[in-house]
């Protein structure tokens, strides 16, 4: 068997285009969860400037690029939460995570997690980290659980 | 306000308005499994698939569309097959089922697939089945919660 290969980084300016492709399929992939994710008819013009504000955040957040060669083929967004009244301030949230189909069942989404729990401990000196996904993405919930994520925080939502 | 939706037969006026649903249905196949990549010319491909569907006889394209904006919400097709070895010997097959999202909660799907069963029944078919993605959680709850139980197991590799 062959050895696939391919490398994490940080997103850096030059990654906005790919970028904005996976954000725009994130959400189009959660759009089929509920209709409550539904996008707007914009979405990948909103894309771009994600992906331009996630190549320049802060301390508050981080984005991280898989590469095969040098195409961009997965990404993961990382946001950080302060809770004043808890005893962990400090909260790692995976929101995004998205690795596209044709590179998937090679361990991509799983270096892109390791990674940014790398950098939420050692860098930023975070103690948990979390990720959040649509409740009915089944295949996320058994990804995150594989690797000894546990459930934290439920969302409900209806109508008004 | 809810929209009004009527579920009816397809026509060729229709086909470019279930074009980008064919698109979603196989993007969103893409995503549960590599194994479904999609082809570069997605929406010429679904225009040709639905422009033969409508001359066969032994298909139906079923819509669900919005009375009042003429948007076409979901669809649902199915194909008819003889299973000579088996009564009853003609089953309709679910090939392609798919609500828009904006549409989802509303009970669109199931006012498809009544509509589909019902059609089915009066095109001569003693069963009817669904064939999707086996990662598909969404699909497989909603055959489920509507009396659908496992038929056959199709399993792959590639070559």
């Amino acid at each position: 068997m062959h050895e696939v290969s391919f490398h994490i980084r940080r997103a850096v300016s030059g990654d906005e285009e790919a970028l904005a492709d996976l954000i725009y399929r994130f959400y189009r992939f959660n759009e089929e969860f509920d209709p409550a994710w539904s996008t707007t008819r914009n979405a990948l013009e909103v894309a771009r400037e994600r992906a331009s504000r996630y190549i320049s955040c802060g301390e508050g957040c981080f984005a991280l690029v898989a590469l095969m060669g040098e195409k961009i083929v997965g990404y993961a967004y990382t946001e950080i939460y302060e809770a004043e009244m808890l005893e962990e301030k400090n909260l790692a949230v995976i929101k995004e995570l998205y690795v596209l189909p044709q590179y998937r069942r090679i361990g991509i989404a799983s270096r892109l997690v390791e990674e940014a729990e790398r950098i939420a401990r050692e860098e930023l000196g975070v103690e948990y980290i979390a990720a959040q996904f649509p409740t009915a993405n089944f295949v996320a919930e058994k990804f995150y659980r594989n690797r000894k994520f546990r459930p934290f925080i439920s969302i409900y939502l209806r109508e008004v | 306000m809810a929209s009004r939706i009527i579920v009816r037969e397809a026509e060729k006026e229709d086909i470019e308005k279930i074009v980008p649903l064919l698109v979603r249905l196989k993007a969103l196949n893409e995503e549960i499994d590599p194994h479904y990549k999609a082809v570069d010319n997605l929406e010429e491909a679904a225009r040709k698939y639905l422009e033969t569907l409508l001359d066969r006889s032994d298909a139906r394209v079923i819509v669900a569309a919005d009375a009042e904006t003429g948007d076409i919400a979901g669809v649902i097709i199915y194909t008819l097959v003889d299973r000579i070895f088996y009564e009853p010997r003609i089953k309709a097959v679910i090939t392609d089922f798919y609500v828009h999202p904006r549409f989802r909660r509303k009970r669109v799907g199931s006012l498809l697939l009544d509509k589909a069963a019902e059609r089915a029944a009066s095109d001569g078919a003693g069963i009817i089945t669904a064939v999707y993605p086996a990662g598909n959680a969404i699909a497989e709850n909603f055959y489920k919660s509507r009396k659908f139980v496992p038929l056959q197991v199709e399993v792959y590799r590639p070559l």
